[in-house]
């Protein structure tokens, strides 16, 4: 297995944080599954070492797809505002306006990030554009281009942000979209099929920013590095396999800390019993007592009558503190008979352990 | 000429205020004596004239039984709820139970519904402005505290209509307070509002940038406000004169409506002077020909000691909804204070101390809530206008499914325009029908909330129980109106209703509801997740509880076998105490720890007999 080189043509250091240009369409530049798949990967918070090494693909398709989505303008570099002309077959790229300021006006459309050109219309989008409704062409096509934008499931996309923009950023975009879009700038005015539409449209935008700034939160609170698993890769079994391997090494490297790392996408993609009592080991040997109770927890409720996964268990709740539950454990290890002796004796030696670190306050 | 400018109306427990926005200026319209508020007062004269305002407030104390104050603590409630009982004791006009188990006002024989006595007031409010105006104005937005419930909002709506006003939207005060604040200034900050009014507290987190403001939370206690203040005054008073003359002067009328000015004057004052005598000379007759008279001092710190605890209940609520919304007090860059109440110094130390930051001197606590209510009329109708608010729904909304729970289907403090639809089931095999009933509230148990309406869907196909499929989704439009459908998606059969008016029920009668209609009840496909957990923790007690005595048998005489059967029953123990007490987190624990007991169980029995 190759390691990931300090520097790749073309990009620079690896251990650069790269995002995903905004209005960068995934879909209109038609990018392959594992490209898609390693894009959806990059978040702006991880460096392309991680984003290569957490994916699971070799490392040189890596380097091969990451090269490949900066030749399309799909990657920023840090402090770059948008992708090299040069090459920059995205569609929507072009006409994208310059970043908005927070002074408003009455009417910000001009202002927003989302293209209206609207191409191939429907018929029915050609009828909306037509019919007798209070609203000018501009409104239209940003109700109906938002309408399109929901297909994609992509909550940035909508709100017209790049892929993890800041809470500030997002706050002015759902602002600013707010005023365009929300029923109330449009009270007591003839709608047609666009008071359904608009409502729709905003309530699904409010929405996203709900969930978005919820994640927020909760990315703020924890300092997780892990793989995120918003999408799936395709099979990721021999992902998992994969990682595995390589969470291995790490371990018998001596490296317990990354290896649970490992271990713990490896769980997330196919939570196999192996997996599992591998990660709680690490993080029993890494001094990650809490990790370690979910992981044995989970190893458990796959395989209750296992005496060593108990065993593990009860390891975990001991250094995680909590030793009437570890006492609890290994009483129920021990009454499970089994057939190697070895396995009892140790069982012994550990209850005696709980019970007297229980003895002392 | 009728106009189509939006008057701003700030309907308050003891006051009230009308505002409107001409050419872009917000700005309070004052009444005929040039005052900027009037007393939310109304009364029938002896002659049988109706009397709003301050000559209503003037003849009070001669006319108590005749004169309605704070009606805003009884619009929209049932004569069954607590808020009435309490009033029934206090206050001096005559409250008498309505036909469906609401609240009438008898004044000189004559029975008024609580928004007719409310609609008294907007009337008035809407005459000031059109003589200011020189038109005819129709049009109004109209606030009420953030935490009324719909109930409570329809009343205030009907109470519009009967005073001739088409009220185009009702909004929260503490948000119209901030819409004042923020209009016409470039700031991007989060704010709170602390709205201490006569008769209801209010707190508000929102966020303001570019002309949007977006309420992010609010809660408050609808009964908590000034008039708690001069309560404990007057049962100071009261107490103080029962123990020197053993005479209660709660029991006359005349007396007590003299007790609530003076103690109402005295609290006042107090907000800028340390102590105010306090002289009602006459105040009652022995009853042998001689008056008595009550004289007294009251000092600030004395006010303060009687009344800390209301305070205190307002931090705490303010502390509770930082916490709900995840918002650290840190984050807050501006309190603003809203509210007659907010004058008192020991309530602004209190608010200041909580957030760490002096509150916002800019707004008047007694014109801000009007000014936003005129602001919000005008983003609504005026072209020009920049501004867009952005509210949530106040209360969650859901429906009753079986066994009496309530299932939320909308979170409170959701950002409306919102829908929200979720997939339920039968609970009896060939159930052809079910009654869906639309609930608001917080609590788990669908009798404790508000029933807003229901209805039947009928129809559906004979089949076992959880097969037949009902899909139901609720949608809240920007104005807050609250429609439901529900759809059985085999046949596609539909049936829905829109929220318009209270059903008026109590929660007896929603008890015996549960009970009547428990056969045409629906079921939560998934979610509710207590009462699964509580399913799965009383299945696995059942096993556990049939294996013991052999497993007791078996492991018994083996090394620690009598501890593990010791720590078993702790488990089992600990199982049932957290499904009595309800607690999800610790069921969830403790069922964890049962069912890896139960596997053990299962282990030790099968190797046993094998």
């Amino acid at each position: 297995m190759s390691t990931v080189p300090a520097d790749i043509a073309g990009i620079g250091a690896t251990s650069l944080k790269l995002r995903v240009s905004p209005g960068f369409d995934p879909l209109k530049a038609g990018v392959g599954p594992d490209e898609y798949f390693l894009l959806s990967r990059i978040d702006g918070n991880l460096s392309v070492r991680e984003v290569l090494l957490n994916s699971g693909l070799p490392v040189d398709r890596g380097i091969a797809i990451v090269t490949r989505l900066r030749s399309i303008g799909a990657l920023l570099l840090p402090g770059e505002s948008a992708a090299p002309s040069s090459a920059a077959p995205v569609p929507a790229a072009g006409t994208k306006p310059p970043p908005r300021s927070a002074v408003g006006t009455a009417r910000h459309k001009d202002k927003l990030a989302h293209d209206l050109n609207l191409s191939n219309p429907t018929p029915e989008e050609l009828a909306a554009l037509e019919e007798e409704a209070d609203l000018d062409d501009g409104e239209r096509r940003l109700i109906l281009t938002l309408e399109r934008l929901l297909e994609k499931q992509d909550p940035y996309m909508l709100i017209g942000v790049s892929q993890g923009a800041d809470a500030k950023t997002l706050k002015r975009a759902y602002f600013l979209l707010s005023k365009e879009i929300h029923p109330d700038r449009y009270y007591g005015k003839k709608l047609g099929s666009f008071a359904g539409r608009m409502s729709h449209v905003f309530e699904e935008i409010s929405r996203a920013y709900a969930r978005l700034t919820t994640a927020d939160k909760s990315r703020a609170s924890s300092s997780s590095t892990a793989v995120r698993t918003s999408e799936q890769p395709q099979t990721p079994q021999e992902y998992a396999a994969e990682l595995f391997e390589r969470a291995c090494q790490l371990e018998i490297g001596g490296d317990p800390m990354g290896a649970m790392k490992l271990f713990a996408a490896c769980v997330r993609m196919d939570p196999q019993l192996k997996y599992l009592r591998r990660a709680t080991s690490c993080a029993l040997a890494a001094g990650q007592p809490r990790s370690a109770v979910e992981y044995a927890k989970k190893a458990n409720a796959l395989a209750p009558n296992d005496v060593s996964s108990t065993r593990l268990l009860a390891n975990a709740f001991r250094q995680a503190g909590k030793l009437s539950d570890a006492e609890e454990v290994l009483l129920m290890a021990m009454a499970m008979k089994n057939e190697n002796d070895v396995l009892t004796i140790e069982l012994k030696n550990d209850l005696a352990e709980v019970r007297r670190l229980l003895a002392t306050p | 000429m009728a106009s189509d400018k939006v008057i701003g109306i700030d309907l308050g427990t003891t006051n009230s205020c009308v505002a409107i926005v001409e050419d872009g200026t917000p700005s309070v319209i004052p009444n005929r004596g040039g005052y900027k508020t009037t007393p939310s007062m109304v009364a029938i004269a002896e002659n049988g004239k109706r009397l709003v305002g301050h000559i209503a407030k003037r003849q009070a104390i001669t006319n108590a039984e005749n004169t309605v104050y704070a009606a805003k603590r009884l619009i929209g409630r049932k004569w069954g709820s607590a808020a009435v009982r309490s009033s029934l004791e206090i206050m001096p006009y005559r409250i008498v139970e309505g036909p469906h188990d609401d609240v009438r006002i008898m004044l000189r024989d004559q029975v008024f519904s609580v928004p007719e006595v409310s609609a008294y007031i907007l009337q008035e409010m809407k005459l000031i402005s059109e003589e200011y105006l020189g038109e005819e104005v129709q049009k109004a937005v109209v606030t009420v505290p953030a935490y009324f419930n719909d109930g409570q909002r329809q009343a205030t709506k009907d109470a519009g209509r009967i005073a001739g006003l088409d009220v185009i939207r009702i909004i929260n005060e503490p948000t119209a307070a901030a819409l004042a604040y923020g209009f016409g200034r470039n700031i991007e900050r989060k704010v709170a509002v602390y709205d201490l009014g006569g008769g209801t507290f209010d707190i508000s987190i929102l966020e303001i940038g570019n002309g949007v403001f977006e309420v992010i939370s609010t809660a408050g206690d609808t009964f908590l406000g000034g008039e708690d203040f001069d309560r404990r005054i007057i049962d100071w008073l009261v107490f103080g004169f029962e123990k020197q003359h053993g005479i209660d002067l709660r029991k006359d009328k005349m007396a007590l409506q003299r007790l609530k000015d003076v103690a109402e004057k005295a609290k006042c004052e107090l907000s800028s002077v340390k102590e105010t005598e306090i002289n009602l000379p006459f105040i009652i007759s022995t009853g042998r020909n001689e008056a008595l008279h009550l004289q007294t001092m009251l000092t600030r710190d004395k006010l303060e000691e009687l009344t800390s605890d209301l305070i205190d209940r307002t931090v705490e609520i303010c502390a509770r909804t930082l916490e709900e919304a995840e918002i650290q007090k840190s984050q807050i860059e501006d309190v603003i204070l809203v509210g007659g109440m907010t004058r008192m110094p020991r309530v602004q130390s209190a608010v200041a101390e909580f957030f760490g930051l002096e509150p916002c001197k800019g707004v008047h606590p007694d014109e801000v809530v009007a000014l936003g209510a005129a602001i919000q009329g005008a983003a609504l109708t005026d072209e020009k206008s920049d501004v867009l608010l952005l509210d949530v729904t106040p209360h969650s909304l859901g429906i009753m499914i079986v066994g009496g729970y309530f299932h939320k289907l909308i979170e409170q403090n959701t950002t409306v325009p919102t829908s929200e639809q979720h997939v339920f089931t039968t609970v009896k095999d060939n159930q052809t029908s079910v009654k869906i009933l639309v609930l608001q509230g917080e609590s788990d148990r669908a009798e404790e909330n508000e029933l807003l309406g229901e209805f039947v869907l009928t129809g559906l196909r004979r089949a076992p129980r959880g097969e037949v499929e009902i899909e139901v989704m609720f949608h809240i439009s920007a104005d807050g109106i609250v429609s439901v459908k529900a759809r059985d998606l085999e046949t596609g059969l539909e049936q829905s209703i829109t929220v318009t008016a209270t059903s008026g029920l109590t929660e007896d009668e929603i008890k015996k509801m549960v009970e009547a209609n428990k056969d045409y009840m629906v079921e939560v496909r998934s979610g509710q997740e207590f009462d699964k957990a509580r399913h799965a923790a009383e299945k696995a007690l059942e096993e556990i509880e049939g294996l013991f005595p052999q497993v007791t048998d078996i492991i018994a005489g083996s090394d620690f076998g009598q501890d593990a059967v010791k720590k078993a029953r702790a488990v089992v123990e600990r199982t049932r105490q957290a499904i009595a007490a309800k607690d999800l987190t610790t069921l969830t624990e403790a069922t964890e720890a049962l069912n890896r007991t139960l596997n053990m169980f299962r282990g030790v029995v099968s190797k046993t007999r094998g």
